[in-house]
C-alpha cells in the first residue's frame, strides 16, 4: 500500500499543501481530483521522493522514499505530465534503456520490452525514433516507460491530457488491464468523465487539502448531485466557504 | 544495480543519441577535420608570401636612368614587372646628380601595408647599393670604406624553422588542443540544456539510480566525442602537414603515430576538465538557445588564455592552464625534453575540479528537473 499522511509543503509564502492524506491499494485506481494549482503535482513530486515535504510522511510498501529513494523507486512507475522523450531513441530503445536502469539484462530485458510493446500496441513503430511522434504516440511511450519494469504502483500526472478520443480510450483500456493484473494506480486529473470511468476511489483536493475521499458514486450521493462534476464543485465550494468562515472567526 | 553499470547504460544511451543527431555529429566532424587544415592553409599562404618577397616584382618608372641600380636589384631577386602594386620612381636627373657627386633621390610608392616585406627588401637593397657607391668613391680618394662602416654584422640563423614557422608552431599545437571544445559544444548543450528543455531529465531522476550517475554518464559521452574529435583533428592535421608544400620551411614538429598517441594522452585530462566545465555552464541554461549563449561565452576562455600565453613571461606560462599543456605537447611533438611531473600535478588538480563540478551537477540536476516539470 502507498500511504500519505499529513503532507505539508510551502514555497516561500505560498502554502501548496496543508494537510494531504490518502492511500492507494494494489489492484485499485485512485484519482486525485482537483483544479489547477490545487496541489496535485506537488503531492506527486513528494510521492516520488524528488521533493521533500515540510511535514508529513510517505510510505511505499513500508519504504520511506526520502530514506531509501532507490528501493522506493523500484516499486513505482511514474508518468509525468510532459512525456520528456529522447528524440533519437526508438520506441524499443526507450523501453530497453529504462528496463536497464531497473537492473534488467539479457532475456529478462527483452521479454519486458516485448511485453510492454504488445500491451501498448506499438509493435508496428517499435523501431522508429521518437522525434516526430504525435502527442498520442508520445504519451503511450511515456506510459510504457513507466510500466516496463512491472511496478507495483503507477503514479500518473494527468495521463490523458491533450489526447484525442481514440487515444484516451486506448490509455483507459491499458490502465484497466494493469489494475486487473494487480497494479495500484494513482492518477491526477481534472477531467470528470475520465475519473468517473476509471477510478475506484476519488480524493478531492483543493487549496492543498484533501477534503473528501471515496468511490465516485458515494461522492455524488453525499452531495446530492447528479454527476461527479457537480459533486466536485459542491465539495470545493463547501470547503472554500469553510475556509472563509474559519478566517472570519 | 551498481553505479558502474548505471553509468554504462547512461553513457550508451547518450552516445546513441549523439551519433544519430546529425546536427551535432556533422559539426563535430567538420570542425575537427577542417580546423587544422584551415590553420595549415593559413600558414601555407604566409609561407607563400615569404617566398614571394624573395623574388618580388616591382614596377619601375625611369629604369633607363639607373641601369646599374636596376641590375643590382635584379641580382637580389627584385625584377621589373608591370603587375606590381609597388612602384620605384627614378627621376631623369638621377644619373647627373650621382655623377656630379650630389645626392640623388628615388621614390618608392604604393600600398606598403600589404607589401610590407617587399618594401623593406627594396629599401634595404637600395641602401646597400648606395653604400657600395659610397665605398667605391672613398676607395677612389684613397680612404678605406671601413671608415664608413666600422661594424660588420654577421647573421647566422641556427633555427630550423622560418620566422613564420616559429610563430605558427605553438599556435598549431594550441589549436589542435582546442579543437575538441568546438566539436563537443553542440553535444554538450543538447545533453544538458536541450534535455532540460525537452523535459527529459525528470523521468531519468525517477529511476532507481544514484543521481551522480547521470552527469557522469553525460560527461563520459562528451569526453568520447572530444577525444574522437581530437583524433580526427590530429589525423587531418598530420595529413595536411605532410601534403602542404611549405617552400622548404618546417614547423619543426615530429608528427608520428607515437607522438599522436602521446598527444591524445596529454590532452585527455584537458578535454575531461573542459567538458565538465562546459556542462557546468550549460546547466544554468533552461533552453538550447540559452545554452548556446552561455557555452559560447565560455569558449572565450581558451582564446583569452591564448592571448595571455603569447605575451606572458616564460616562467608564468607554466602556470597557465591549457597553455602549459600546449607547451608540453609542443615539446612532445618537437621531440625536445619534456618534464612530466608538473603535468601529473596538473592532472591531479583537474581531477579535483572535475569531481567538484560533477558533484555540484548531481545536486542541481534535481532542482532543474522539478523546475522544468512545473
Amino acid at each position: 500500500m502507498i500511504r500519505v499522511r499529513g503532507l505539508q509543503k510551502s514555497f516561500g509564502d505560498v502554502q501548496a499543501l496543508k494537510n494531504v492524506e490518502f492511500h492507494v491499494n494494489r489492484g485499485e485506481i485512485v484519482a486525485l481530483l482537483g483544479g489547477n494549482g490545487s496541489g496535485k503535482s506537488t503531492s506527486i513530486n513528494i510521492l516520488t521522493g524528488l521533493l521533500k515535504p515540510d511535514e508529513g510522511s510517505v510510505d511505499i510498501q513500508g519504504i520511506n522514499p526520502f530514506n531509501d529513494p532507490i528501493e522506493a523507486r523500484k516499486k513505482i512507475g511514474v508518468f509525468p505530465d510532459k512525456p520528456g522523450l529522447f528524440n533519437y531513441l526508438t520506441v524499443k530503445e526507450h523501453l530497453a534503456f529504462f528496463a536497464a536502469l531497473h537492473g534488467m539484462e539479457g532475456k529478462k530485458k527483452r521479454e519486458a520490452v516485448d511485453r510492454t510493446l504488445s500491451m501498448l500496441g506499438m509493435e508496428d513503430i517499435a523501431n522508429r525514433i521518437s522525434k516526430g511522434f504525435s502527442h498520442g504516440q508520445s504519451v503511450k511511450l511515456a506510459l510504457g516507460r513507466a510500466m516496463v519494469h512491472s511496478p507495483d504502483y503507477l503514479i500518473m500526472d494527468e495521463p490523458t491530457r491533450g489526447l484525442d478520443v481514440f487515444a484516451v480510450r486506448n490509455v483507459r483500456e491499458i490502465l484497466l488491464r494493469l489494475r486487473d493484473s494487480g497494479t495500484g494506480i494513482l492518477f491526477s486529473s481534472h477531467v470528470m468523465q475520465e475519473v468517473e470511468l476509471l477510478a475506484n476511489r476519488v480524493a478531492v483536493i483543493a487549496d492543498g487539502e484533501v477534503h473528501t475521499e471515496g468511490p465516485p458514486l458515494s461522492l455524488i450521493e453525499e452531495t446530492r448531485t447528479s454527476n461527479l462534476e457537480d459533486a466536485f464543485i459542491a465539495i470545493v465550494r463547501k470547503s472554500s466557504a469553510a475556509i472563509t468562515d474559519g478566517r472570519q472567526e | 544495480m551498481t553505479l558502474i553499470k548505471t553509468i554504462k547504460v547512461i553513457l550508451f544511451k547518450e552516445l546513441l543519441e549523439v551519433v544519430r543527431d546529425r546536427r551535432s555529429l556533422t559539426s563535430a566532424i567538420l570542425l575537427s577535420v577542417l580546423m587544422p587544415v584551415f590553420m595549415l592553409a593559413g600558414y601555407y599562404f604566409a609561407a607563400q608570401e615569404e617566398k614571394k618577397a624573395q623574388t618580388a616584382e616591382i614596377r619601375i618608372s625611369g629604369a633607363q636612368n639607373a641601369p646599374s641600380l636596376i641590375s643590382f636589384l635584379a641580382s637580389k631577386g627584385l625584377t621589373q614587372g608591370d603587375e606590381s602594386e609597388l612602384e620605384l620612381i627614378i627621376p631623369e636627373d638621377y644619373r647627373n646628380k650621382l655623377s656630379s657627386g650630389y645626392r640623388a633621390t628615388v621614390t618608392i610608392r604604393g600600398d606598403m601595408s600589404s607589401n610590407n616585406t617587399v618594401t623593406a627588401r627594396l629599401f634595404g637593397n637600395i641602401q646597400l647599393f648606395a653604400s657600395q657607391i659610397a665605398g667605391s668613391r672613398l676607395v677612389a680618394r684613397g680612404v678605406s670604406p671601413v671608415v664608413m662602416n666600422p661594424i660588420n654584422v654577421n647573421k647566422q640563423d641556427t633555427g630550423e624553422a622560418s620566422s613564420i614557422a616559429r610563430f605558427v608552431a605553438p599556435l598549431f599545437v594550441f589549436m589542435l588542443l582546442m579543437t575538441p571544445i568546438y566539436s563537443v559544444m553542440p553535444a554538450c548543450i543538447d545533453c544538458t540544456a536541450g534535455e532540460r528543455e525537452r523535459h527529459g531529465l525528470y523521468p531519468l531522476l525517477l529511476q532507481p539510480i544514484a543521481p551522480i550517475s547521470i552527469p557522469i554518464g553525460k560527461w563520459l559521452m562528451l569526453i568520447t566525442v572530444g577525444m574522437s574529435g581530437l583524433l580526427l583533428a590530429i589525423c587531418s592535421g598530420f595529413v595536411a602537414y605532410d601534403n602542404i608544400e611549405f617552400n622548404g620551411m618546417t614547423l619543426g614538429l615530429n608528427l608520428t603515430v607515437v607522438s599522436a598517441a602521446l598527444f591524445l594522452l596529454v590532452a585527455l585530462p584537458t578535454i575531461a576538465l573542459l567538458s565538465a566545465m562546459m556542462m557546468g555552464v550549460a546547466t544554468f541554461a533552461k533552453t538550447f538557445k540559452e545554452g548556446q549563449t552561455y557555452v559560447g561565452l565560455a569558449t572565450i576562455f581558451p582564446v583569452f588564455i591564448a592571448g595571455v600565453g603569447s605575451i606572458a613571461d616564460d616562467k608564468y606560462q607554466a602556470f597557465l592552464p591549457l597553455w602549459a599543456e600546449a607547451t608540453l605537447l609542443g615539446n612532445v611533438l618537437s621531440g625536445t625534453e619534456t618534464h612530466w611531473l608538473p603535468w601529473l600535478f596538473t592532472v591531479f588538480c583537474y581531477g579535483l575540479l572535475i569531481s567538484a563540478f560533477l558533484f555540484w551537477m548531481s545536486r542541481s540536476i534535481q532542482r532543474q528537473a522539478l523546475e522544468s516539470s512545473n
